[in-house]
């Protein structure tokens, strides 16, 4: 082993991820060399310092109500789930038939006719705009992961 | 809980049943809170930073593969989630981050790693805690994860989605950190 190694080595080390052959050879080069014997000291008391945090641990009350909070959630975010797809189907349909009516009946004049175009023509358009935004925007997120 | 347990009971989630989660909840909500805190270190946060972790991790179950362990998948679900919460504290305060300087006042770390949210405080404690909190965030998540919560390199590596080198090399860069402010 050499000096330079000391960095990645000593922590494998103090943090006991070392096979036996490992700890040895870094044992023996610690023995030899003063410097990286000093190192290593400062280094392990680090971590015994850091070693003796203990957080408070939270209060009873707190705890029983941790898991109706997790609950809760899960169940609204099914219930604005299944509100959002069924008022999506609800209100497409509606719209399907109103306008189906209003362009069976004879008496609405082309401006209108023109003008339920225009309607339908701009919310496909917003709808396929903010779809592929939404899309970029997931893809490019850095931490997508925490809905995987 | 034991691995085959815990199986049990995500193989019922992944079904739908969300009385199933309640156990698994039980057996990490301790290191959840814990992990949280240590990360943003402020008790309230830490709390419902924690529980969205397993809102998320529920809401995610189908997507687990679950000849895997949960525990580094659900991890590194709130340790992303503490990272985001982070940034955005830290854009919120760009604005008057000149403004502090000047005054020569700190961060406003004041609400944050303070002393009441150990459980036992002595002067070495209390400083080596502050200590923390005054680390840039990839230094404090890789103490945390080590020597806090006592995961493996393994682990580790797998919760923040790097090589298991990196993960020497970061915990010797915040070691030396730690090492020039306390020592
Ligand atoms: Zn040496």
């Amino acid at each position: 082993m050499k000096c330079g190694d000391f960095p990645l080595k000593s922590m494998a080390y103090i943090d006991d991820e070392m096979t036996r052959g490992e700890k040895s050879e870094f044992e023996k080069h610690v023995a030899e060399c003063a410097r990286c014997a000093a190192e290593l000291e400062k280094l392990r008391r680090v971590k015994k310092m850091t070693g003796r945090i203990r957080m408070a641990d939270l209060e009873d009350q707190e705890w029983d109500r941790y898991w109706g909070g997790i609950y809760n959630r899960v169940e609204r975010f099914l219930g604005w789930i299944l509100l959002s797809v069924g008022a999506i189907i609800t209100i497409s349909w509606g719209m399907f038939h109103a306008l189906r009516e209003l362009l069976a009946d004879p008496t609405v004049p082309l401006v209108v006719r023109f003008a339920i175009f225009g309607v339908v023509v701009g919310l496909a358009i917003l709808f396929v705009s903010v779809a592929r935004q939404r899309y970029f925007a997931w893809k490019s997120d850095p931490y997508r992961e925490v809905k995987r | 809980m034991d691995v085959r347990e815990e199986r049990e009971y995500i193989e019922r989630c992944r079904k739908g049943d969300r009385e199933a989660f309640g156990p698994i909840v039980l057996a990490y909500r301790r290191n959840a809170y814990f992990t949280a805190l240590g990360l943003v270190g402020n008790r309230e946060e830490a709390y419902d930073l924690s529980q969205e972790a397993f809102v998320r991790a529920f809401r995610a179950i189908g997507r687990f593969d679950p000849t895997r362990e949960f525990a580094p998948w659900f991890f590194r679900i709130l340790r992303n989630l503490c990272s985001t919460a982070l940034s955005r504290r830290s854009a919120r305060w760009v604005g008057s981050i000149e403004e502090m300087r000047e005054g020569g006042r700190e961060f406003p770390a004041g609400e944050r790693f303070r002393a009441d949210l150990l459980a036992e405080r002595n002067d070495e404690i209390v400083r080596v805690w502050s200590a923390l909190g005054e680390l840039d965030a990839p230094s404090r998540e890789i103490i945390v994860l080590k020597d806090l919560q006592e995961h493996r390199y393994r682990e580790i590596a797998e919760i923040l989605d790097i090589p298991i080198g990196t993960v020497m090399s970061r915990l010797y860069n915040a070691r030396q950190k730690l090492r020039e402010i306390l020592l």
